[in-house]
């Protein structure tokens, strides 16, 4: 019986999960199995200073590794703003959608 | 039908490869994780922490992390402690995966899930550096469980593609380098085929693996299919998810044998056993073969 238990919960965790990842709004998600279902452009940062110019950066200078199933508007903006002082203004470009767009330090 | 699955019982081989495949690949995954995993540590890069409680990447716990889950990838190919070494990989890339959003990937997902799985049968049973642990048949629940993890896996791939963004070739034309030696006008509808290919391709590995009719066509285009992956999508990061999705194939050519066995596999120690009978008929099966 104890084996048999087993058997069933995990797979249910295995149809379970995935499933539940598939039902979600924010895709990509992880342990979805969603291997490049929904493409997007790369993201871009571009990092302004109080007039405007664009600072010497590189968006891989501040993300070591690129997800699509990370929400980066969510926690890029305000990270770049702690550790580039002269920074004004965080411009995301491309990702997943929801993702573009401009944000004050 | 799930008293015939725990019941029933499948030669060690195929699952003690499984292991061996499989430490390879935790061992090419701790490789190619490590940088981007180090570079959590600086100061200027973003962390993304898992949970709240996520541990904060340091220079030590990088390291700590990688060596364990590089000796215990090592360990768990030779078979020794297999079960003891599948559960620490397991557990060192569930760390990572705890402690940053962007260290998850599919391919480290996988790792996680056949670690755990193969541990609730006997994956040093084959195969392995400590042959009096050898038996020549092992319980089947688990083999069906890593079948069904891999149709699952096809299953949710194929379905998450069917979408425009998908279908409309985009992931192809970002990913494929060798499609420049097309013509411009052949790209669009080549990609598009591509991308419609790849769903029913996933969506049909998903049940007929499972058919005895199908089973070998289906797994020759699956062969080629990863295959074809590694080789038109670089980098070689992606070559552990086809190793490990490729390692659970010879599970689907293994006729389960029912007459009479009780199941044989356990869920404690890699030399414990379900009562004295089984234990028995474990000893009278395994004789012929000349493995016990």
């Amino acid at each position: 019986v104890r084996i048999k238990v087993i058997v069933v919960v995990v797979v249910a965790l295995q149809v379970g999960i995935p499933a539940m990842a598939l039902l979600r709004e924010d895709r990509p998600s992880p342990l979805g199995w969603q291997m490049y279902a929904w493409p997007s452009p790369p993201l871009e940062v571009l990092v302004l200073d109080a007039d405007g110019d664009p600072l010497d950066r590189e968006t891989s200078d501040y993300i070591g590794r690129y997800r699509l199933e990370v929400p980066y508007h969510q926690h890029l903006p305000a990270h770049v703003c702690e550790v580039e002082p002269e920074a004004h203004t965080v411009v995301l470009r491309g990702g997943r959608p929801g993702t573009s767009g401009q944000h004050r330090c | 039908m799930l008293s015939s699955i725990v019941g029933a019982q499948v030669g060690s081989e195929p699952t003690a490869v499984i292991r061996v495949l499989l430490g390879t690949a935790a061992l090419w995954i701790a490789t190619v994780s490590r940088p981007a995993f180090h570079e959590l540590t600086y100061p200027e890069v973003l962390n993304v922490p898992t949970f709240a409680f996520s541990p904060t990447p340091t220079a030590a716990l990088v390291q700590l992390t990688v060596a364990v889950w590089i000796c215990a990838a090592a360990v768990l190919i030779t078979g020794i402690f297999a079960r003891a070494a599948a559960l620490t990989v397991a557990g060192a890339g569930t760390l990572m995966a705890a402690t940053d959003l962007q260290m998850i990937s599919n391919h480290l997902t996988l790792m996680i899930a056949l670690c755990l799985l193969i541990t609730l049968g006997r994956p040093g049973a084959a195969l392995s550096a400590r042959p009096s642990q050898h038996t020549a048949f092992v319980a089947y629940w688990p083999v069906f469980l890593l079948k069904v993890q891999l149709s699952t896996l096809y299953l949710f791939t194929s379905v998450s593609k069917i979408n425009a963004a998908w279908l409309s070739g985009l992931a192809f034309r970002n990913s494929v380098p060798h499609l420049v030696l097309l013509p411009d006008r052949m790209v669009g509808p080549v990609t598009v085929m591509l991308a419609v290919t790849s769903v029913v391709i996933e969506l049909s590995l998903a049940f007929a693996l499972w058919l005895p009719r199908v089973r070998a066509a289906a797994a020759m285009v699956g062969f080629v299919f990863h295959v074809g992956i590694i080789v038109a999508m670089p980098p070689p990061a992606l070559a552990p998810f086809g190793l490990m999705a490729l390692a659970l194939y010879p599970l689907f050519f293994q006729e389960p044998r029912t007459a009479g066995a009780p199941p044989i596999g356990d869920v404690g120690g890699d030399g414990a056993r379900v009562g004295g009978q089984a234990q028995g008929q474990r000893s009278a099966s395994s004789a012929p073969a000349g493995t016990g």
